[in-house]
């Protein structure tokens, strides 16, 4: 064992030397425990989670923690990110930078951390379990994979690059849905290697030109499967209008939002535009009967993709999809109403991002997974209860 | 709790002090039962379920201790009873930590059917419950004296340690609890514990929280990783853990301090041992104490006394020929870092890490008797360039056991070990090209922004080896109860003056402004 070889000095200096040091400490003690009552009083507590249960499992507990911050928090935060990227060029755990202004999405990089290696394989079951369950009532399904940016966007990684594994998943994907039959949109080809840029530069999302793009192949894909007869709907397709500022996610999620210029990527100037179906009016202005359920991530809500969709296929599209759905939520969501889908529809676009497939498993994937594992268990289960 | 959290810097800390001292200033039982309590309150908030288990572990562990003492004339009926207090607590212990994990280990196998979730593990388990061992093995030994209950509570629950350790002899702790001169306020507890606290809030929040996130993604898939990525992410989780546990130790002697307690040194620059034994008694100092004393020792004598039985050597004199010294020194080292190993989790990366160690640790122990110890004693001391090798290899033994100790299950840990020897081909230095033609800013955040993890390295590196540890920076104001080496840094000793205050001040409002992560301590899993 260690020996005791720094005895206390003789020439330590009195205890008056600690008094000083002691009372600032003292009255930090205090300062702190202030703030502390004051963050305390103003903690918005959901009340889902103030339950006796959630008092009792921690989460209660957790909620409290979580609620606590410091006077001026947000600007401390914003400052340290700023500071952060200008001086370091870091952009926090879950954004990184590649060329200059380029901003990515670090879980289209790598594999995120914590993640166990079978969830592609989970989810590939998933797939299949649902795509057989509409199978069952006749409506098709196809899969649309919307590529990661650090795929399609890979000249500006600037020497960053996606893992093999990651690299892999989508042709796995593409692989087991083709010995499974399940129809597919790869949208590798329509989006890489292009003249322009297909996503925005500071946002994991498609732009305009991107979206268009994905959006015609899906429909041509989805027309096959509908018997190749497009649709009579019209659309009013607005001009581009002038470009206009636009907060990229990847700048919020870098908690650079309110960093002035120069201490974040510089915002995206957009332009924007309008789709709408043409309506003939009058009292009888019925719109023709839903055939196509997109059941999407946030891509599907973003930059007009379900609109240049709907466009494509000559009918309007009933859009379901959702933000923060990743692979399944808005699935999950579709089919948790399936009984009340109208008896026209035909087809599912299911749409999610390439990284969403390597993301761990959301609580609803869980559930569904110990359904297809377990189905007899589950059925006894519903029965019982 | 955790120590790092608004929740305990701004309320349970600030409460938890005032009340104490504010009741030591009524009585010393109130001022215990104040501590007491509110150490219950810091471990069931995370899950108030698990207070519950506490409670009975520590009623039964303490009547056990009773019973023991009771017996001391009766050697069979103690014997007895603390053979049955030992077993109850590891069968609590193998129940959550290891159940699970055997029992789907054995369905894989088809030996059971179907498979279990794994349980949730009661924060603090292994520690509370080696601690209590160790008390009931103290307790047959005669070297428990002290019987209150409250100071027994006290002494399991303490909240600095009941997490993460130190682990405590029920001899060190007891006789402080029981003396009134520690219930008064001191400012020098205040003053000394305030900056060892913030000295370690610092190494978890600046430092192993900086560094985790590298770490973490290269063991999510080591089998992207090529020569540099796997050296970087061995790398950055040996300094991830060091900094991580080693800033938990500090500030469970910071706080402590600040409630007028000492504990022992937990960490003492484990990364400057220039030998694998050098390694263990700096690293963990309580587990390797801990281990030596309940699973070494016995283990050693219990072969000893076989040996003297059939008649054949024992001792040093044992240790000088091949069969004797594996079996004096081998065999007792390995089934004790086997076991300390698997203390760590269930799976075989934990026994492999432990049989690593032990490994090592014989092959250095017989470096030293067969190769040293044969030496005249004048050729005995090695020159500074040697002594940089030594802690060059012993550094890089640790990193392989760290790769068993961090993956999740021998694949993984295997596919860095490939990484490092270079066996997936070598990374270019793509970004560098990049560079060229950008403005200034953009060039340096392009080129530092992608080697950060690099950067990070360097630092972290760089303080692990060159610059005094926390107690040595305290020096002679230390609260550890055995100190650290000689700080040979003038600069970087610390005074109770205005330059120290500014500096403890401003690290600690660095600190603060990144609190609000709020990540768990790596050793709270185990």
């Amino acid at each position: 064992m260690t020996q005791r070889d720094n005895p206390p000095s003789p020439a330590d200096p009195p205890t008056t030397s600690h008094r000083a040091t002691a009372i600032v400490w003292m009255v930090l003690l205090v300062a702190g425990l202030a703030v502390g009552l004051w963050s305390l009083k103003h903690a918005e507590i959901k009340p889902e989670k103030s339950t006796h249960d959630a008092w009792m499992n921690g989460i209660a507990e957790t909620a409290i923690n979580q609620s606590l911050r410091l006077p001026g928090q947000s600007w401390i935060e914003m400052a340290g990110a700023a500071a952060r990227y200008r001086l370091l060029g870091d952009l926090g755990e879950q954004v990184v930078l590649g060329c200059p202004q380029w901003m990515f999405y670090h879980d289209g990089l790598r594999v995120q951390p914590g993640t166990r290696s079978d969830v592609v394989k989970q989810r590939l079951q998933l797939l299949e379990h649902w795509h057989e369950q509409l199978q069952a009532r006749n409506v098709q399904t196809l899969v649309v994979a919307v590529p990661d940016k650090a795929r399609v966007e890979e000249e500006y990684l600037c020497g960053r690059t996606m893992t093999k594994t990651m690299q892999a998943r989508y042709d796995e994907l593409s692989r087991t849905l083709a010995e499974r039959n399940i129809a597919f949109a790869d949208l590798r080809p329509v989006l890489e290697a292009q003249p322009e840029d297909m996503y925005f530069r500071t946002d994991v999302h498609m732009n305009a030109a991107g979206s268009q793009r994905a959006a015609e192949a899906v429909a041509t894909k989805a027309l096959t499967l509908l018997g190749g007869k497009r649709g009579t709907q019209r659309f009013d397709i607005s001009p581009p209008s002038a470009p206009e500022p636009r907060m990229g996610d990847l700048l919020v999620l870098s908690g650079l939002k309110d960093a002035p210029t120069g201490w974040r990527p510089d915002i995206e100037s957009v332009s924007s535009q309008t789709i709408t179906p043409v309506r003939s009016g009058g009292l009888l202005d019925d719109t023709p009967p839903v055939q196509v359920l997109l059941a999407g991530s946030s891509n599907g809500l973003r930059s007009n993709f379900a609109e240049w969709l709907g466009n494509d296929l000559g009918q309007e599209v009933w859009n379901l999809s959702m933000d923060g759905g990743q692979f399944s939520g808005a699935m999950v969501k579709a089919l948790a109403q399936e009984a009340r889908w109208p008896a026209s529809l035909r087809l599912v676009i299911w749409e999610f991002s390439e990284n969403t497939l390597s993301l761990p498993l959301t609580d609803d994937e869980k559930k569904a997974l110990k359904q297809i594992t377990a189905p007899v268990l589950a059925s006894a289960n519903t029965q019982g209860g | 709790m955790l120590f790092n959290s608004y929740l305990f810097l701004l309320l349970f800390l600030p409460i938890a002090l005032m009340g104490y001292y504010a009741a030591g200033r009524i009585s010393l039982k109130l001022a215990a039962l104040w501590l007491c309590v509110s150490s219950f309150i810091f471990y069931g908030w995370w899950n108030p379920q698990f207070v519950a288990l506490l409670s009975c572990s520590i009623v039964f562990n303490y009547v056990v201790g009773l019973l023991i003492l009771h017996f001391a004339g009766s050697p069979k009926k103690q014997l007895l009873v603390t053979s049955v207090g030992v077993t109850v607590d590891l069968v609590v212990l193998f129940h959550y930590k290891y159940f699970a994990a055997l029992f789907n280990f054995l369905s894989e196998w088809g030996l059971t059917h179907g498979a279990m979730d794994t349980l949730i593990l009661p924060l603090g388990i292994s520690f509370f419950t080696f601690t209590q061992i160790g008390f009931l093995l103290d307790c047959r030994s005669g070297l428990v004296k002290e019987k209150g209950f409250l100071s027994y509570v006290l002494f399991v629950t303490f909240f600095p340690h009941l997490i993460a350790g130190p682990i405590l002899h029920h001899k060190e702790m007891i006789p402080q609890f029981a003396d009134p001169a520690n219930y008064r306020f001191k400012f020098e507890n205040l003053s000394i514990g305030g900056v060892l606290f913030v000295i370690g809030l610092a190494k978890k929040v600046l430092l192993a929280d900086g560094i985790a996130p590298y770490a973490d993604a290269g063991f999510a898939s080591p089998d992207d990783l090529q020569f540099w990525g796997s050296w970087a992410t061995s790398l950055s989780y040996a300094l991830q853990i060091y900094f991580d546990f080693s800033g938990y130790s500090d500030m469970a002697l910071g706080l402590a301090k600040m409630f007028g307690i000492g504990f022992p040194l937990n960490f003492n620059s484990p990364y400057k041992a220039a030998s694998i034994i050098d390694f263990w008694a700096r690293w963990h100092i309580t587990l390797t104490r801990y281990l030596t004393a309940y699973l070494y020792y016995p283990a050693a004598m219990a072969i000893s006394r076989a040996r003297e039985k059939r008649g054949m050597t024992v001792g040093s004199s044992a240790a000088k020929s091949p069969g004797g010294f594996a079996a004096t020194i081998i065999l007792p080292t390995l089934f004790t870092m086997g076991l300390a190993g698997v203390w760590h989790g269930a799976g075989m990366q934990y026994l492999v890490f432990g049989i690593w160690h032990g490994l090592c640790l014989s092959i250095n122990h017989g470096w030293r008797i067969f190769v040293v110890g044969k030496k005249p004693p004048a050729q005995r001391h090695s020159g500074s360039m040697t002594q940089m090798a030594c802690v060059l290899i012993t550094f890089a033994a640790v990193l392989i056991g760290q790769a068993f100790f961090r993956a999740d299950g021998m694949g993984k840990a295997w596919q860095l070990i490939e990484g490092m020897f270079g066996m997936r081909g070598f990374e270019g230095l793509e970004s560098l090209g990049h560079a060229v033609g950008l403005s200034f800013g953009d060039a340096w955040r392009l080129v530092i922004g992608h080697h950060l993890q690099g950067v990070y390295i360097a630092l972290l590196l760089a303080i692990a080896w060159f610059t005094p540890n926390a107690h040595q920076i305290l020096g002679g104001f230390s609260p550890a109860l055995f100190k650290t080496l000689k700080n040979p840094s003038q600069l970087l000793s610390w005074r109770p003056s205005l330059g120290w205050m500014l500096a403890t001040l401003l690290l600690l409002a660095l600190c603060v402004a990144n609190v609000h992560k709020e990540t768990r301590f790596l050793y709270f899993q185990f």
